[in-house]
């Protein structure tokens, strides 16, 4: 591993400052299972790595009238079973539990997965179908902004310099809404994604379509929506049909590549077929909230 | 130096540790508590499982300053230093679930975790706890049996209604009772305690740790070798390169053409330039950092047909192919003309690993007399020490070979790994050296099972006869030569399966290119070829709307059937039952019904291999026979322990014939300085070994009659031994002389010697017709390095008239039947069950049978359906255990194994050896299942679901 100083600020204030005075040349550590990895391998070399002893206001789950604040610091393993996320984010509790291994969820972090910005991030698609937000903060202040606009390029999220992801934020999806997530691997354990699916759906009382988000990841470049494919769906009367035809949009709209795991072509093939029935299973749950 | 306290094993334990030192380093270098293995350093593979505050943990990614306050749980706690076995050791015991032993700790501890948490758990919740740790052995139904059974024991106590006592099976017996008893290893709970010791639990004081620099390029010249600032780190005592290689720095099996240590060029990513040997291994870590090589890249041959391609650049000067063999019989041509239907088909399998879970390690120490002791897990002993003995200028028997118990080889452990390397490093510095690799050098370094072309034409009548078969496999031999030669004389005899045909023509060439070495894999170049001619005749037989498996019966070998090794087949054939009982089992078995979207796929296929090498090679093993005076009896044999049972199975052989209590024989690993010859390969070991075993157990009984019927005043042939006392027999009467025990002591104090070695020579085989054509420094089939001598080639008239002595001593056959679901929409395959049947002549042993075909058929669905290594430009990429894709628990299928007996005429008591080829049948079997539930073909390893889902949509035929 190539040598770097370990700097250890007491809280996030005193970390934003070094931070900003050290630019590119220091990361922070999270969790540790990206950073490391990629420390290890040489493919990313600062001179300091930054860990924050406090990890006060980075950690946590705070649920409020408006929705769920989840601390950039709270694992995964502790997204994957709060009961807050079983009940009301439950694609998003399926994707945290599908994640590596139980050892690596035990520390790697839900900020770390999206700050890591891969494409296969399994925490994207299910907090991209809930809208979620993410905050920023950087010595100059902190700001807001969508996900959607957060993941820039494989491996690259719109950080600033000295900025850190502070924590997540997913507004409450309401009632009449099924969220659904299925991931594709050729094995059941410590699989990387070939394909991953997120879908949320809400039902209206007519059995139409009120509002469809789908998100895909592992098919483009970053973890990506497919507004044409929503379109399709908005303000129509769920069918079996209809759902082929928005996954058939969905599966049009992806940019795969061929890698070590899956060819571009089965990727598209089944960003098609995942999306079909993540809108099948989503849609029975909205069912079932509606009725709830 | 960092502190940390913790309760380790149940005691406050204050430990002192580097930063950055990982719990799995900790334990095992500075604890010696080396029941916790290490297979992969990545937190993938499971065998450093231990618990932490009663969760599971891979130790080798915890590091220590994580554990303030915490409890750490290892191996070494679940069976403390108490006589009376946990739940979960006996039961892995009983249930044989413990083969190599290597991943047994690791289970253990998820296990005890699971059983903790869930004192009841359902079989697929103890797959998915046992989810990460990977068995290569097992095939996972044993392991599973093993945990409800520990649970049932935790529980209650007691065994639930109807079952026997719970007591290790065959205890008790002696005599030819034994033979086909279910006897376990005498090492199981040892095994799966963590007790034994592997090669890389050897923990010397003054040990040198041994790491080696593999070069980053597939193809370079090297230019110069700076070894400066690593000989500066503190600790580094010397960095070993090519110059220190006292002897030609060559070896190969038959062909001369590897370097110990690379000498002014490197072939493949991941060869060898230097070894450093430091006092820890922290500074062998810091000083590979600072070697210099200066490399200059050459061009990268990352294909065959980039190999072949004219002008094409050369990887060794003597020429792209390094061997080609050529089988014909007949006029192939002549017989597709004769046929109502003929069909070719290109066949594609990639590299794939043998996914050992212990990877390459060796140990070597000087032996005070200028003289090197080796310990390495190697399948072979003797090779390694002549190729040892020649390149460090040592007199043979200066070099001593040890074989450590394996953790795992599938033939992967089948040339000199690392064995010079630490020779030569104890030689030079006077002390012990040990040196293992990670799991990324060893997907780098290590060999693989070749990849391979399979270009197959198949003809036959309308009826279903088979006609004539024409075949070209061209393997990826990689970078240097290693069994390929060999392995290409053997497929062309091997190719045409236990099928009769009117004509072949057989061609198969192994080609060098700068990609990981292809070599020796379970099944021996049959796996690959098996894959193309099985597909092949269920295609053919679909088309004809004949019954797959009438189809193959009336096309199978019988006794009288010559072979394609020109052998006229005689003795054990019984490939027609093997074909009539799995067809049986399967007509008895409920096929699910598929689910919606999914499709149930069945598919069989059949498999033939050669038992023992053949082909003229001398076969010979040695034992060496000893009662000691704690009242057993030891014996080392010719044998390698890879964690197959062959010391049961020679135990039992040796109370068959004597009549001692198995449990009182103690056969011990392989040792150059006691015995000679042991090779752990070919499935030889049963027949060839077994066979030693029985003459020297014979003429040891026949000493011990000669001695006692003198000091008694008694005829021999009345004495007898019953289990453990000795008696006089004679017309129905029984006089008890003395306990066996006692007879080390008897024979002292009258100065007799009861000790025998004896040297067992096989039957004599003929050297086939096929002739092999090898380039590069040949060492013809003299092969003195393989421990193997071949005898002269006998002049063949060709017309099919000769009386040829037999070219194999023996074939095992083997019949599969796969049942697999198949998702329509996402091409994904879930396989469901294996019925396997295989022929064994006579079991010896018929629970390691069993437990080693579930190994076989699990390993086999693996690389049917997802198993790959990998290559871009020279490079592998697959170099973690997650990215070979083995199977894990989870995607294990059923195995159900019924064993065929048919004694064999060579054999010991008839049996037969039967390793590989439960492996050979199933990938085919498992693809021939996908593709009948797709209604295409798929011609390309693996059954990914991409291309499954090609075949669904017709796109593959």
């Amino acid at each position: 591993m190539p040598k770097f100083e370990l700097l250890e600020p007491a809280d996030t204030r005193e970390a934003l400052s070094l931070l900003s005075e050290l630019g590119e040349r220091a990361r922070l550590l999270a969790g540790g299972t990206d950073l490391m990895v990629n420390l290890r391998r040489g493919r990313i070399r600062p001179e300091y790595v930054v860990r924050i002893l406090s990890k006060e206001g980075l950690q946590g789950f705070s649920t409020g009238s408006t929705g769920l604040r989840i601390g950039a610091m709270a694992t995964i393993r502790e997204v994957a079973v709060h009961p807050a996320i079983k009940e009301r984010f439950p694609a998003l509790a399926r994707a945290a539990l599908s994640m590596a291994t139980p050892q690596v969820r035990n520390r790697a972090t839900i900020g770390g997965n999206l700050c890591n910005a891969s494409p296969a991030a399994d925490t994207a698609p299910p907090l991209l179908v809930h809208d979620a937000e993410v905050d920023i903060s950087g010595a100059a202040g902190s700001r807001t902004m969508p996900l959607r606009d957060f993941f820039q390029g494989p491996g690259a999220a719109a950080l600033q310099a000295g900025e850190i992801l502070t924590a997540i934020r997913v507004p409450d999806p309401g009632t009449g809404v099924g969220a659904a997530f299925i991931k594709l691997g050729v094995r059941k354990a410590q699989e990387i994604a070939i394909v991953s699916v997120a879908v949320l759906l809400r039902r209206g009382a007519a059995g139409q379509v009120d509002e469809a988000r789908i998100a895909l990841g592992a098919v483009a470049p970053t973890p990506l929506r497919v507004p044409a494919a929503e379109d399709e769906l908005r303000s129509r009367p769920f069918s079996l049909e209809l759902a082929a035809r928005a996954a058939g949009l969905a599966a049009s709209a992806v940019e795969p590549i061929d890698d070590v795991r899956a060819t571009a072509e089965y990727r598209r093939a089944m960003a098609g077929v995942l999306v079909e029935r993540a809108l099948v299973d989503a849609w029975e749950k909205a069912a079932e909230n509606c009725e709830g | 130096m960092a502190r940390v306290s913790f309760q380790l094993n149940g005691k406050p334990h204050q430990a002192e540790y580097q930063p950055g030192t990982t719990l799995l380093r900790y334990l095992r270098d500075e604890m010696q508590l080396t029941g916790t293995k290490e297979g992969c350093s990545r937190g993938e593979c499971g065998s450093c499982t231990v618990l932490i505050d009663g969760k599971t943990r891979k130790a080798c990614i915890v590091g220590m300053k994580s554990l303030a306050g915490v409890s750490v749980e290892t191996i070494e706690s679940v069976n403390g230093d108490g006589l009376l076995l946990h739940p979960l050791v006996a039961g892995f015991s009983r249930a044989g679930a413990v083969q190599c032993g290597f991943c047994t700790p690791g289970m253990i501890m998820a296990a005890k975790a699971l059983l903790a948490e869930n004192p009841d758990p359902s079989p697929d919740r103890i797959k998915a706890a046992l989810a990460e740790n990977y068995c290569r052995c097992t095939g996972y139904a044993r392991i599973i049996r093993a945990v409800q059974d520990a649970a049932a024991d935790l529980r209650g106590g007691c065994p639930p209604a109807g079952q026997p006592e719970r007591e290790l099976p065959g205890r008790g017996i002696y005599g030819t009772d034994v033979l086909g008893a279910e006897i376990p290893e005498d090492d199981f709970a040892e095994r799966a305690c963590g007790k034994t010791l592997f090669t890389d639990d050897i923990y010397r004081a003054d040990q040198l740790v041994a790491r080696p620099y593999l070069a980053p390029h597939p193809h370079a010249v090297i230019e110069d070798i700076d070894l400066t600032e690593a000989l500066r780190v503190p600790g580094v005592a010397a960095i070993l390169t090519a110059r220190d290689v006292p002897g030609p720095n060559r070896f190969g099996r038959f062909v001369k053409d590897r370097p110990i240590l690379a000498d002014g060029k490197v072939r493949f990513d991941g060869e060898p330039v230097a070894v450093i040997l430091a006092e820890n291994r922290r500074a062998a870590d810091e000083a590979l950092k600072l070697i210099r090589v200066g490399f200059r890249p050459l061009p990268v041959i990352s294909s065959v047909e980039e190999a072949l391609a004219e002008g094409a650049p050369l990887v060794h000067e003597w020429g792209a192919v390094v061997a080609r063999a050529v089988n014909r019989a007949g006029d192939a041509e002549e017989a597709f003309s004769r046929s109502e239907i003929v069909r070719v088909g290109t066949y594609r399998v990639p590299f794939q690993a043998h996914g050992f879970l212990e990877p390459e390690a060796a140990f070597a120490e000087p032996d005070g007399e200028g003289g090197v002791i080796i310990c390495s897990p190697t399948q072979l002993p003797t090779h390694v020490q002549n190729v040892v003995s020649e390149n460090l200028c040592l007199p043979k028997e200066k070099v001593r070979v040890k074989s450590m118990p394996v953790g795992g080889a599938f033939g992967g452990k089948n040339d000199v790994m690392l064995e010079a390397f630490v020779a030569l490093g104890a030689l030079k510095t006077g002390r012990p050296v040990k040196m293992t690799l990670n799991r990324r050098e060893s997907q780098r370094f290590g060999t693989k099972a070749h990849g391979a072309t399979i270009e197959i034409k198949v003809g036959a009548t309308g009826d279903g006869k088979l006609t004539g078969l024409k075949a070209a496999m061209t393997l990826d031999s990689g970078a240097y030569a290693a069994v390929s030669p060999l392995l290409v004389q053997h497929s062309t005899m091997l190719a045409a399966g236990p099928y009769a045909w009117t004509a072949y023509d057989i061609e198969v060439k192994a080609v060098s290119t700068n990609n990981v070495i292809g070599s020796a894999f379970r099944g021996f170049g049959s796996e690959r070829f098996n894959f193309a001619l099985e597909s092949q005749i269920e295609l053919i037989a679909r088309e004809l709307s004949i019954d797959p498996f009438d189809f193959r019966l009336q096309n199978l070998v019988q006794r009288g059937t010559r072979l394609a090794s020109g052998q006229v087949m005689g003795g054990s054939v019984p490939v027609a039952r093997t074909l009539i009982k799995a067809r049986e089992i399967l007509a008895g078995t409920d096929l699910p019904q598929p689910g919606p979207g999914k499709r149930i796929g069945v598919g069989i296929a059949c498999a033939h291999k050669s038992v023992a090498f053949g082909l003229g090679f001398e076969e010979w093993a040695e034992v060496n026979i000893e009662p000691a005076s704690d009242g057993t009896l030891r014996v080392t044999a010719s044998v390698v322990d890879i964690g197959q049972g062959i010391r049961s199975g020679m135990a039992q052989i040796i109370s068959a014939v004597t009549g001692i209590r198995p449990e009182l024989i103690r056969v011990s690993h392989a040792d150059t300085a006691v015995v000679g010859g042991a090779i752990g390969v070919a499935q030889r070991q049963t027949y060839i070994a077994g066979n030693a075993v029985r003459e020297t157990a014979r003429l040891f009984l026949g000493r011990i009659r000669t001695f006692l019927a003198g000091e008694f005043g008694l005829t021999p042939d009345g004495i007898e031994i019953l289990g453990d006392r000795i008696v006089y027999r004679r017309e129905g009467e029984e006089q008890p002389l003395l306990e066996f025990a006692a007879l080390p002591a008897l024979a002292r104090r009258r100065g007799e010697d009861l000790r025998l070695t004896h040297r067992y020579q096989g039957p004599a085989t003929t050297a086939p017709w096929v002739e092999v054509d090898v380039k590069g420094p040949s060492l013809r089939w003299r092969a003195e390095d393989s421990g193997v001598v071949e005898r002269p080639r006998p002049a063949y008239s060709g017309d099919g008239t000769d009386e040829i002595p037999p070219v194999w001593l023996g074939l095992t056959y083997y019949f599969q039947v796969a049942v697999v679901e198949v998702d329509e929409r996402t091409g994904k395959v879930r396989p469901l069950k294996i019925i396997a049947v295989q022929d064994a002549g006579r079991a010896i042993n018929p629970d390691r049978i069993r437990a080693n075909a579930e190994g076989g058929c699990v390993m086999g669905a693996g690389m049917a359906l997802a198993e790959e290594v990998q290559m871009h430009g020279g490079r592998v990429l697959s170099d973690t255990f997650r990215k070979m894709k083995m199977p894990s628990a989870l995607e294990a299928p059923e195995v159900e194994v019924q064993i065929i007996e048919d004694p064999d005429p060579y054999g010991p008591f008839g049996a037969k050896g039967l390793a590989e080829g439960s492996l050979v049948a199933t990938i085919p079997a498992v693809v021939n299942a996908v593709c009948n539930a797709t209604g295409g073909r798929i011609r390309e390893l693996p059954a990914s679901p991409d291309r499954v889902l090609k075949s669904l949509k017709g796109l593959i035929e």
